[in-house]
Formats: structure tokens, C-alpha cells, sequence
């Protein structure tokens, strides 16, 4: 297969891992009485393990589970990094939009001013 | 093993600073994210690979990082939106954004655009991750049984309730 195209593959696996692997530490730190976490944690966790097969598979280099889930959060992790000037440039256009737009009056905050 | 420590305090810290009935464990949100940061940027001489690429990427993400975040914070407080612009905060918070995209360039000149092309189908990893667990908890959602109707309020508890919105909005007995 094309090396541009496993590299490619790999982002895409590392993105789904580190993603997926938060989420299941955000249901089991954040859990309470009201949240059934179990049923997603146990399907998440199994896309999780054929991931890391997948890149077992692909990579000569990767022979077990632990390194495999070391080089998948890594490589989602550099793409998590490498994504976000993307989101900055967003998010300075909203900063621009609020850093020029006026104070709107508020008849009622106006009426405690004359208090 | 260091930064991914890190890496789950962090994410930990996160999700204890989310609303909800598990509010109570906000409190730990600042220390968890604090020490994880440490724990994940403080250089460590036993890092190999795969976390030695990991670790020359994080060195180039923070320094502009870090300044455009305290740029955003500085302009977030002199914009209007709440309250009268503060100039300083305002034109020194652009300044220190300016220099943040200086230094992005700066550090990450190495990257071409084929290969940032080639790592932001991360993206994709991650959108498909967000989609399958919004549909899981939706499936989870819908499958629960619904709960009995709740019962009516007692004399006591509406007594109660009205007391609480007399005493709130200012009228009614003091």
C-alpha cells in the first residue's frame, strides 16, 4: 500500500483511539447516578482493541497491544495538535467580531443606572 | 509512562469540571490539569519513540500556544461585550496574538503542506469517534424504561416552594 496512504490510515486510527479513549475516562471519572456508561465504555473499548489490531497489522514495527495504544495516542494526539491553528484562526475571527462590537443598551440595566 | 500520566489527569481534570450531579468534583478540576500539564511537558530523559515525535511536536505547539492564550484572555477582557472596552487589555491582547502567529510560523516552518494535509485526517478518526458515541448514548437513552409519573406535590412541599420564590423575587411575608 501507498506509504502516504498508511500514514494517512494511521491518523485516522490514532484520532478515533485518542478520541475514544477520552471519552471513556470522561464517563468514568465524571460518573453519577443518572449516567449508564456501561454499554457505550464496552463497545468503545472493543473499537478501541480492533484499532489497535489494525495497526498491528499494518505495522511491522508495533508487535503488542501496549505499544500499539502508545503509537495510536500519539499519533492522534500530534493530529489533535497539529488541527488547531486551524480552530484558532476560528476562533480569533469571533475574537475580532467581539473585540468591534459596540456595548447594546439595556432599557433595564439603564433604569438601575438612575437608581 | 510520564506523559500519559499526564495525558489522563488532564483529561480527567476536564471531565470533573462538567456541570451536572457530579458538580461536587469540580473543585478538583484546576489541581488535576495543573499536574497533568507538568507531568506531561516537564522534560523526561527516559521518553523513546513512539512519544519522543510526540514530545518535538508539543515543544513546537507551546510556546505559540501559550501566547495566544494569554492574548485571547487579555482581549476577552477589554472587549465590550459586558461591560465598557479596556483599551490596554484590549490592544495588548491583540499584540501578543500577533506575535502568537509569528511564532507558529517560527517553530512549525518545518512543516510542508502535504504533511499537515496528511495529519489533519486525525480529524476524521475523531468526528467518527464523536458520531458512534452520540449514536451509543442515544441508543442507550432510548432503551431505557421510562420512570413512573412523578407524584403531585405535597401542601408541605408547595408551602415550601412558595416561600422560596416569595423570599427570591421580594414579596410576601418577610
Amino acid at each position: 500500500m501507498n506509504a502516504d496512504l498508511i500514514e494517512v490510515l494511521y491518523f485516522i486510527l490514532g484520532g478515533f483511539i485518542i478520541s475514544n479513549i477520552s471519552l471513556i475516562i470522561f464517563q468514568i471519572v465524571s460518573y453519577h447516578p443518572y449516567s449508564r456508561p456501561l454499554i457505550p465504555l464496552f463497545i468503545q473499548s472493543i473499537s478501541v482493541l480492533v484499532c489497535l489490531v489494525i495497526i498491528i497489522e499494518l505495522n511491522v514495527e508495533v508487535t503488542d497491544l501496549l505499544y500499539s495504544l502508545r503509537f495510536g495516542l500519539s499519533q492522534g494526539l500530534i493530529g489533535f495538535v497539529t488541527i488547531l491553528p486551524f480552530f484558532y484562526v476560528l476562533m480569533l475571527y469571533f475574537l475580532f467580531r467581539a473585540s468591534t462590537r459596540s456595548r447594546q443598551l439595556d432599557p433595564l440595566l439603564a433604569l438601575l443606572d438612575d437608581e | 509512562m510520564q506523559i500519559w500520566l499526564g495525558f489522563f489527569l488532564i483529561v480527567s481534570g476536564i471531565s470533573f469540571g462538567r456541570m451536572g450531579p457530579s458538580f461536587k468534583r469540580n473543585q478538583y478540576t484546576l489541581p488535576f490539569i495543573i499536574l497533568g500539564t507538568l507531568c506531561m511537558f516537564l522534560p523526561n530523559s527516559n521518553t523513546g519513540e513512539p512519544e519522543l515525535a510526540l514530545l518535538n511536536v508539543i515543544y513546537d505547539f507551546l510556546p505559540w500556544f501559550t501566547t495566544g492564550f494569554l492574548g485571547y484572555c487579555l482581549v476577552l477582557m477589554g472587549a465590550p461585550t459586558y461591560w465598557k472596552a479596556r483599551v490596554p487589555q484590549l490592544i495588548s491582547g491583540w499584540i501578543i496574538i500577533l506575535v502568537s502567529i509569528y511564532l507558529y510560523f517560527e517553530y512549525n516552518s518545518h512543516l510542508s503542506p502535504k504533511s499537515v494535509i496528511i495529519i489533519s485526517s486525525s480529524l476524521l478518526g475523531i468526528l467518527i469517534s464523536l458520531i458512534f458515541f452520540a449514536f451509543l448514548v442515544r441508543y442507550v437513552e432510548n432503551s431505557t424504561p421510562l420512570e413512573d409519573e412523578t407524584p403531585e406535590l405535597t401542601d408541605k412541599e408547595k408551602e415550601f416552594v412558595r416561600d422560596i420564590i416569595s423570599k427570591n423575587i421580594g414579596v410576601g411575608n418577610e
